[in-house]
């Protein structure tokens, strides 16, 4: 018989208990859906990785080599490789030949491409319609799409390759058989060699290469942004999936805990009544028991579930911003075990706690209940004595129950952290697309030749020249440009916004916060061609958040590294120019960069979603599951006091109201809380990459995290004086005399 | 006449039964009095006090205090009403569980603009010296004494004590009875006082007996004795 008694009462006190079963939902299904992508990302990048045989580093020569020699004295596999872009109207198809020992290609949907016939990369494919069986023209020659293809060494495809997003409506890659390729080869053939295998003496494999073969270019797999960033940002997704998962299901598991123990502790008329009728300890255990087990069950199970389901789309979802093919899907069910276990683990412990510590009591101290029983001195709080009355009860509320404070607070703090990662990183795409793209890099266009020139032939243009470093002791790659000493394409200013006068070196903002560099520092770098080791002083740090750069004059730059005078390897320049393609390695045009950013940050607006709603669902739920308590704690109290004349806005803000407080100490704690998180994912995850964003949030972002949780707050406190309006003083007497 | 009640009827449904917990009860009570209404539990005692309390809605009649119609108050201005000019008083005293004595007077001291002294009021109780007890600490007649003083310390004009002695030995109902009497003529606050006890409206100045639903007796009592004469 007494086995009715929880369902019923469940079903009874249904809007206070849905708030429970949906905090279970949501720590079982963010915990799913979390791992599940996680271990999916991770196994197909692991696999792909090591099935497809990433490189280790590529190199470019100005001379063939002799691939079997080398690889027999490195004990390495080196294979060549033909790239070939493919132009048509704003478009480029980046083509290479298919490999056999490095970065083979791996065909996703369709199959290898036979002569005829090409495979090109999803994404494009997706972004302009083309389907597998289409054929696509090329300088007069039908190619027929064989398939989807990945590629190793360009999994996260950039036209250029420091270019921070995809754009695949304008660029992608694709495979062709090298016959029909060497059509193409003629004048801008581009081969460089792909290397698989460790070699214990880089130093001098590469002198060896530059000695025999005149060494261009060497790019190892740590700083070749195409295969990096997918590590990246794995490497920074995992802490904050973990974060996000792990802090949901233990903030909900701390409050089922407080509200377990209120449950059963307001059910102590019918459970002392049992008692007094001769129920044993054990029946009645078994009775209640099932109020955690049913939550938990209402819970765990469909939330697990949902998780587990949604993590299929969730997962294609996301490898769109990090390009991880994933070939196969896995469903890992320990993922989904944990998932719905570990709510269970805090809930029926806590309310088995909460069901003995009530029956070590007597029956007649049972029947009583806890909220008749004694209030200690220290509740007295006399120190609140001068406050008017209505503010003395709402801070007494407040200050009585500080565990559900504390888990208000870090539940808003949580909910803060997850809302700011999302718009903080919408505003540094923006500042970084309106600010420095619009305000610094001042150039439309951007060439880099093949080899350096002296004499800059273009108007309306400045040359530059670059060279790539480590910084000692570190794999992070520093870039540093020479530029004319008044620049009138790239203007870098001070924090203040003051034009900074070039003299000496000059770092960005992003080089300095990530190595601790204030100015007057010394910077030991090395270049990463001929090895030779700087050790130059900074001037001055600009206000600038792209990449690990620094500047110099043009003079001071050749000068420093040894670099023929006036000699330079690109141009800025406010017009397209016409320079042939042979003279010219790389192309950038700034209107491209800002529309792929702008294409790109409609896919981050979608993250961006899902940040908003589980911050909303996170804050709201918190927040009324609390204020649920409080109210069904004090419904005779509230009654009482509806009685004497107190209006339900005056009720709310005196039980609720210390609320304020908490959800105001929460955000604040919450924004120090991102701080530090995104410190860390910045040092720990991206520490040797070139890769920066100016993670700050600015006013704006405070203000705007602000009202949207303060909209969750304003909801969740709608809904509770709703409840309190419910509370009706008639029914309260009525019930006493029951 | 300060509270007049006119054709008033209250029925409740238990079930699939319809229970009629007043039936056409009209009366008028003047300001200042001490009136007694007196019945057998299920009599309409506590459903009256209620109506007159602005707890509980009539189904239909008319409940007019100093001149304002209840039955036309929405529950705002039902809780401005109760606010203004009602203490209540309950059997089980129903202070705030997690309030001191002084913080339960002054929660209604907090409502009234011309209230009166909580320090005098709980004097007058006889409960200044426990006033930072929590009501657990207190025995049942040092709880309604506290009531008591929780209901006066707004200067009511009108004081509803529903069975107020009905949880209490004789030594302390009678204590209440007096303090009940002694507020009456002080401060000139009209107490309606609901009990079963018939030695109990000896007191009054006007009896109101109720016997299912129905109103019996509506009588002067021409001789009221003092509450320290009341005995059963």
């Amino acid at each position: 018989m007494l086995k009715k008694i929880p369902l019923r009462i469940m079903w009874r006190d249904k809007a206070h208990f849905i708030g429970i079963i949906l905090l279970v939902f949501l720590a079982s299904f963010a915990y799913a859906i979390f791992s599940i992508l996680i271990t999916n990302i991770d196994t197909n990048y692991k696999n792909f990785v090591k099935n497809y045989n990433q490189e280790d580093f590529h190199f470019t020569t100005f001379f063939p080599i002799d691939i079997e020699t080398l690889e027999k004295k490195y004990n390495v596999s080196i294979e060549e490789k033909f790239t070939w872009d493919y132009e048509f109207g704003d478009k480029i198809i980046r083509f290479f030949n298919i490999t056999e020992k490095v970065n083979k290609p791996l065909i996703l949907e369709g199959k290898l491409p036979q002569i005829g016939e090409i495979a090109i990369d999803p994404n494009f494919a997706n972004s302009n319609r083309l389907e597998i069986g289409d054929e696509i023209e090329i300088l007069g020659k039908n190619f027929k799409i064989s398939g989807f293809v990945s590629l190793p060494d360009y999994i996260y495809i950039t036209r250029n390759e420091n270019d921070m997003l995809p754009d695949p409506l304008r660029f992608g890659i694709g495979i062709m058989n090298l016959e029909d390729m060497r059509n193409f080869l003629r004048s801008i053939a581009y081969r460089y060699y792909m290397v698989k295998g460790n070699i214990s003496d880089f130093d001098s494999f590469k002198a060896e290469v530059n000695s025999k073969y005149n060494l261009l270019s060497l790019q190892e797999k740590d700083e070749n942004f195409r295969i990096i960033v997918t590590e990246m940002k794995m490497e920074s997704a995992r802490p904050m999936a973990y974060v996000i998962s792990f802090t949901v299901m233990l903030i909900s598991s701390i409050l089922l805990f407080i509200v377990l123990r209120r449950l059963i502790n307001s059910m102590h008329a019918e459970i002392g009544t049992l008692y007094a009728l001769g129920y044993n300890k054990r029946e009645i255990v078994n009775t209640y028991i099932m109020f955690p087990i049913f939550i938990w069950l209402l819970g765990a199970i469909p939330g697990g579930a949902t998780g587990y389901i949604l993590s299929d789309p969730f997962t294609k979802f996301y490898v769109s911003f990090i390009s991880v093919p994933v070939v196969e899907k896995f469903f890992p069910l320990n993922d989904l075990f944990i998932a719905i276990f570990i709510p269970a683990l805090f809930m029926i412990p806590s309310g088995y706690m909460a069901i003995r510590s009530l029956l070590r009591r007597s029956v007649v101290e049972i029947i009583r209940g806890e909220s008749e029983k004694g209030f200690k001195s220290k509740f007295r709080m006399k120190f609140l004595d001068r406050l008017p009355f209505k503010r003395r009860i709402m801070i007494k509320q407040g200050l009585l129950h500080p565990s559900r404070e504390i888990v208000l607070i870090i539940g808003v703090a949580f909910a803060t952290l997850i809302i700011m990662y999302g718009v903080v990183a919408k505003t540094a795409l923006s500042y970084l697309v309106e600010d420095t793209f619009q305000n610094i890099f001042k150039y439309n266009y951007l060439y880099i030749f093949n080899y350096y020139e002296k004499e800059n032939k273009y108007p309306n243009s400045e040359p530059f020249n670059m060279l790539s470093f480590y910084i000692k002791g570190t794999k992070a790659k520093v870039v540093i440009y020479g530029i004319e000493k008044n620049s009138k394409m790239i203007i870098l200013k001070d924090k203040k916004g003051n034009r900074i006068e070039l003299e000496g070196l000059v770092i960005a903002q992003s080089l300095a916060d990530k190595f601790n560099l204030k100015e007057g520092d010394y910077l030991n770098i090395v270049n990463k061609i001929d090895g030779r080791e700087y050790n130059i002083k900074v001037k001055k740090i600009a206000d600038l958040y792209v990449g690990n750069s620094g500047y110099m004059t043009l003079d001071e730059f050749n000068n420093t590294f040894n670099m023929e005078k006036n000699s330079f390897i690109g141009i800025y320049s406010m017009n397209k120019l016409d320079i042939p393609k042979e003279n010219i390695v790389s192309t950038l045009s700034k209107e491209d960069i800002i529309k792929s950013f702008r294409d790109s940050a409609q896919s981050v607006d979608q993250m961006l979603q899902v940040m908003y709603m589980l911050s909303f669902f996170l804050a709201f739920i918190i927040i009324y599951v609390l204020s649920a308590l409080v109210i069904t704690e004090n419904r005779k109290s509230l009654g009482i006091f509806k009685i004497l004349g107190y209006k339900d806005k005056e009720l709310s803000s005196m039980f609720l109201g210390f609320n304020n407080f908490s959800f105001i100490l929460g955000f604040l704690l919450g924004i120090p809380l991102f701080n530090t998180l995104i410190t860390y994912i910045m040092n720990q995850a991206l520490k040797d990459v070139d890769f920066s964003f100016k993670l700050q949030p600015t006013i704006r972002d405070i203000l705007f995290s602000f009202s949207y949780l303060f909209l969750a707050f304003l909801l969740s406190r709608y809904l509770g004086r709703r409840r309190i309006r419910a509370v009706s003083p008639n029914i309260i007497l009525k019930e006493q005399w029951e | 006449m300060f509270i007049e009640i006119k054709n008033l009827w209250k029925s409740y449904q238990v079930g699939s039964f319809k229970i009629d917990a007043l039936k056409d009860i009209s009366m008028n009570l003047d300001k200042g009095k001490f009136y007694v209404v007196l019945g057998p539990s299920g009599s309409g005692k506590t459903t009256l006090l209620n109506i007159l309390g602005g707890i509980d809605r009539a189904d239909s009649g008319k409940v007019i205090v100093d001149g304002e119609d209840l039955s036309s108050l929405d529950s705002m201005a039902l809780t401005i009403y109760r606010r203004k000019k009602l203490g209540f008083i309950f059997q089980f005293y129903n202070l705030v569980s997690s309030l001191t004595v002084l913080e339960n007077v002054l929660s209604t001291k907090y409502l009234s603009e011309d209230g009166l002294d909580p320090k005098e009021v709980l004097e007058v109780v006889g409960m200044w010296e426990h006033r930072d007890k929590f009501p657990f600490e207190l025995s049942g007649g040092e709880q309604q004494r506290v009531a008591i003083a929780r209901a006066v310390v707004k200067n009511p004009s009108i004081i509803l004590c529903d069975e107020p002695t009905g949880a209490l030995d004789f030594e302390n109902a009678k204590r209440v009875l007096k303090l009940l009497e002694d507020i009456n003529k002080k401060y000139g606050t009209t107490i309606i006082l609901a009990t079963h006890n018939t030695a109990i409206a000896k007191m009054s100045h006007k009896i109101i007996r109720l016997r299912s639903g129905e109103l019996v007796e509506f009588a002067d009592n021409p001789s009221p004795i003092p509450a320290e004469e009341v005995a059963w």
